[in-house]
């Protein structure tokens, strides 16, 4: 299984080392080599890539930025040589941390976890149903789509959110993007999937559920409106 | 020049973690050579945007600008000059007395100097070594 990747850094030197890396593997075909957020988000923009190889420290944007004005949600591989970047990789579900100067074989190890993902993801799944089960305080709990609100990320766990309780289980949102019933649910910023159903109200860059208010992303923003019935 | 470690009888200046190099790219010295032309490319830009930067006054400038330059030297194996970009970095904020940062400045740029001088001479050792090798 081959993955078509990106690689945006601005240092040549680390650029072209990844770039043999992706080469040596044998299982990613670069389609594209950007130096800044810029570069690559215009690339990005018309094309989609499986896997990003992205520097955080750039001229202009920074990588995070990057991720923040995509509109779909490619696996990552951050590439910098700065260590504390590691909770802002946590916080945005990135894949794997590469400190710079990395070796080839640190280099597969991050690979691996990305194919491992990768065909997690790519199984069949089950008929979409108006319900899910999930796992909480130690039983299978089943939930009904119309009674869900929405979902919140926490990390490596989400809350689920309905009217009259809160259910926490080991999950991520980005997983779960693609297991709940999408005639339902959508995903609005990277730490909440919504039940676009339940809407009341939006204003601006938020929208309320129940008054709850939950942040709309600037990439997510026209894929919301789109979606509600608007007159 | 003193030097230490060999590898397929190239013998790097002792400045260069050698075991580090060749953890990166094994013995392809047709890679280390470009590796090594590619870091000296982009050293002589990256070196006047920390002098700019310093010039400015700007501390996250000239953090960004050390932070840029730091991995080329872990590209090349020059970790002790990797690991005085890091320190660096971590004096360039608003709590370093003007002084500190100043003497801590002028060592690090003896030390960027320095380094650029080593790997200049490293390269022109590695090309001689590739040629006679082809």
């Amino acid at each position: 299984m081959n993955l078509n990747c990106i690689i945006v850094e601005d240092l040549p030197v680390a650029a072209e080392y990844t770039r043999k890396c992706c080469e040596k593997s044998g299982q990613l075909e670069i389609k594209g080599q950007f130096k800044n957020v810029e570069e690559a988000l215009a690339f990005l923009n018309t094309e989609q890539v499986d896997l990003i190889f992205l520097d955080v420290e750039m001229p202009g944007a920074t990588g995070f930025e990057l991720l923040d004005q995509l509109a779909y949600s490619p696996k990552v591989i951050l590439t910098t040589s700065k260590p504390e970047y590691a909770f802002n990789a946590f916080e945005y579900h990135v894949t794997d941390f590469l400190k710079k100067p990395f070796t080839y074989q640190r280099f597969l190890e991050a690979l691996q976890k990305v194919m491992d993902q990768h065909q997690t993801e790519e199984l069949p799944s089950a008929p979409v149903q108006d319900y899910i089960f999930i796992k909480s305080d130690g039983k299978l709990v089943r939930l009904n789509n119309e009674d869900i609100l929405y979902i919140e990320s926490m990390g490596d766990y989400v809350k689920f959110v309905t009217n009259d309780k809160k259910y926490i289980t080991h999950h991520t949102i980005k997983g779960l993007e693609e297991k709940v019933n999408k005639e339902y649910f959508m995903k609005v910023h990277r730490s909440y999937i919504i039940n676009i159903t339940k809407i009341d109200d939006i204003r601006e860059n938020d929208l309320y559920i129940r008054g709850n208010e939950i942040p709309i992303s600037k990439a997510h923003k026209s894929d919301v409106l789109r979606r509600l019935n608007i007159i | 020049m003193s030097q230490n470690s060999t590898h397929n009888s190239f013998i790097f200046n002792q400045k260069f973690d050698t075991n580090f190099i060749f953890s990166l790219y094994e013995d392809d010295f047709g890679y280390i050579e470009e590796i090594f032309g590619i870091t000296l490319g982009q050293l002589l830009p990256d070196l006047e945007q920390v002098k700019v930067a310093q010039e400015s006054g700007d501390r996250e400038n000239l953090r960004k600008a050390v932070h840029k330059i730091k991995p080329s030297f872990g590209f090349v194996g020059l970790l002790s000059s990797q690991e005085a970009c890091k320190n660096f970095e971590g004096l360039c904020n608003p709590d370093t007395p003007e002084e500190t940062l100043e003497t801590n400045y002028n060592q690090l740029w003896t030390i960027l100097l320095d380094s650029k001088t080593v790997i200049t001479e490293e390269y022109q050792r590695i090309q001689e070594f590739n040629q006679r090798n082809a």
